[in-house]
């Protein structure tokens, strides 16, 4: 018979998947109203904020969710070579597939000869990886017009520079993801279980163990994944030894908590 | 899968990691505390004894009051003892119980269980013997032990603050023992001392008659009786010239 907590555990791996997107109220809202930004004559659209935020949720559920009925790209991991990044957009945007080197100006003879029914969305991910000249390039794509961009970022220091000096009067948008609430990671964790028919697992997640699980990952949703997925490892570890007297019924010890934390490198002991 | 062994020994450490400076930080604070209230506390001991010093005599002298009459009802000897004490600090000896001891051989036969270390215990027995006699307790006994070990004290004593109620006593006491020169040379001290004392003059004379000098004590009372006109005296002398006292 396969253990629960294996179910369980598998719920909590970290992949960008928009079947596991969980709907929670604040997010919804967000969600809808990057939605309806992109069907304004936007530029450039930001979306940004802390890692494990959900930012590639994000733009992977918008892509999903728009892919049927508009020409949206996803670019999940960054185009360093500026040339390959041309060529892969000539390639799915423009449908022209283009041998050996692709400056940005060949790049926009391309775009103008093509004239397209609606103006494609490009959804880059992890922008701050991109370079300096890359980014001044894309600006000058999306002030074209004929391109609209929707980036995200990671809220440092280095990209709030990025930020102010690239996209200051070019972004007519910006959206900010933050970390859950101790309801939301609650709704979170519990509507993640339910989805994958794990009841029992999700009812053991009273008040309390969400709050000290906030409190070790701060709302963090990829910090609560790593960190739910080790403590049903560790559930798992002892179905195993069979020292089923350690396996919680109805909640969970803080202790596990802290130890799920230990291994996954929340807590430094 | 976990190496759960090792994760609970990393746990357990973080754990001994995390509560250390909790348990630190109250073993500091209860020192602290300790160390201040013990500080507290003996000088609030050393205030409250100024208080009571200062503020509250009346109330102590209630008290003392109180305990006085307490004690008295449950002891009323000692309360006896205590008042007499006072009398006799101030007024002089009186010797009128050597007479009695004199007079009645019942009395100085029967065997006196007397206190070893001072003259003022003895005082108190003299006047003890009134609340005696008068309130009849039964449990009163009077020790007397060693005569020659009390007349020591006494002439110690005598050395010391030249009272003429210590020579007399030891006149008395070398008459009574039958020493009649040293009863009849502290007779002479003491009148020396105080030449209104009558029974040195007595015990003087009747040291002469002792001695076989019963002119010199005739002459010496006809002296003493021609000044003082006392009585007692003059049944002395008559005594003396009868050949009653020998």
């Amino acid at each position: 018979m396969k253990s629960i907590y294996l179910n369980s555990k598998n719920v909590f791996i970290d992949t960008v998947n928009s079947k596991d997107y969980i709907q929670l109220d604040r997010v919804s809202i967000i969600y809808q109203s990057l939605k309806n930004s992109i069907q304004k004559p936007l530029k450039m659209i930001l979306l940004y904020g802390k890692p494990g935020t959900g930012k590639s949720m994000f733009l992977t559920k918008l892509h999903n969710d728009l892919s049927p009925s508009q020409n949206i790209y996803l670019y999940k991991t960054p185009i360093l070579d500026e040339s390959e990044f041309y060529k892969l957009l000539a390639q799915d945007i423009f449908e022209t597939k283009y041998s050996g080197e692709l400056n940005f100006t060949q790049f926009i003879k391309i775009v103008n000869s093509k004239k397209l029914e609606s103006i494609p969305v490009v959804l880059l991910d992890e922008a701050q990886l991109y370079s300096q000249a890359l980014m001044e390039k894309i600006r000058l794509l999306s002030d074209t017009r004929t391109i609209k961009f929707v980036i995200t970022l990671h809220k440092t220091q280095k990209e709030d520079l990025i930020a102010k000096e690239h996209f200051k009067t070019r972004i007519w948008e910006t959206i900010e993801l933050k970390n859950s609430s101790k309801t939301e990671l609650k709704i979170y964790i519990q509507k993640k279980l339910m989805k994958a028919n794990c009841f029992d697992t999700a009812n053991i997640f009273t008040e309390k163990t969400v709050h000290k699980i906030h409190k070790l990952t701060r709302g963090n949703y990829r910090d609560t994944n790593k960190l739910l997925y080790t403590l049903f490892d560790l559930f798992l570890s002892y179905e195993e030894r069979n020292r089923f007297d350690k396996i919680p019924t109805n909640k969970i010890p803080t202790k596990y908590i802290e130890m799920a934390a230990i291994q996954t490198g929340l807590i430094d002991a | 899968m976990l190496n759960i062994p090792d994760l609970e020994k990393r746990w357990l450490h973080y754990k001994i990691k995390s509560f250390l400076p909790y348990i630190i930080t109250l073993i500091f604070t209860f020192l602290i505390i300790t160390i201040y209230s013990f500080f507290d506390t003996s000088n609030s001991k050393k205030i409250i004894k100024i208080k009571e010093t200062k503020n509250t005599p009346a109330v102590t002298k209630e008290k003392k009051k109180i305990i006085i009459q307490k004690s008295l009802q449950k002891k009323p000897l000692q309360k006896t003892i205590n008042s007499s004490e006072k009398h006799t600090l101030k007024l002089s000896p009186s010797m009128s119980f050597i007479k009695t001891i004199q007079r009645d051989k019942a009395i100085e036969k029967r065997p006196v269980k007397y206190k070893k270390t001072k003259l003022k215990p003895i005082q108190k027995v003299e006047i003890e013997l009134k609340p005696i006699h008068k309130k009849q307790v039964p449990t009163i006994t009077i020790m007397r032990q060693n005569t020659s070990k009390d007349i020591q004290n006494i002439l110690h004593r005598f050395k010391e603050d030249k009272n003429p109620a210590l020579s007399l006593f030891l006149a008395k006491n070398y008459y009574e023992l039958g020493d009649y020169k040293k009863a009849s040379n502290y007779a002479l001290i003491t009148n020396q001392l105080n030449k209104k004392i009558e029974d040195s003059w007595l015990i003087f004379a009747k040291s002469l008659v002792k001695m076989g000098k019963k002119e010199k004590a005739i002459q010496l009372l006809q002296e003493y009786i021609s000044k003082s006109h006392s009585t007692n005296a003059a049944i002395l002398l008559d005594n003396i010239k009868s050949g009653e006292f020998q």
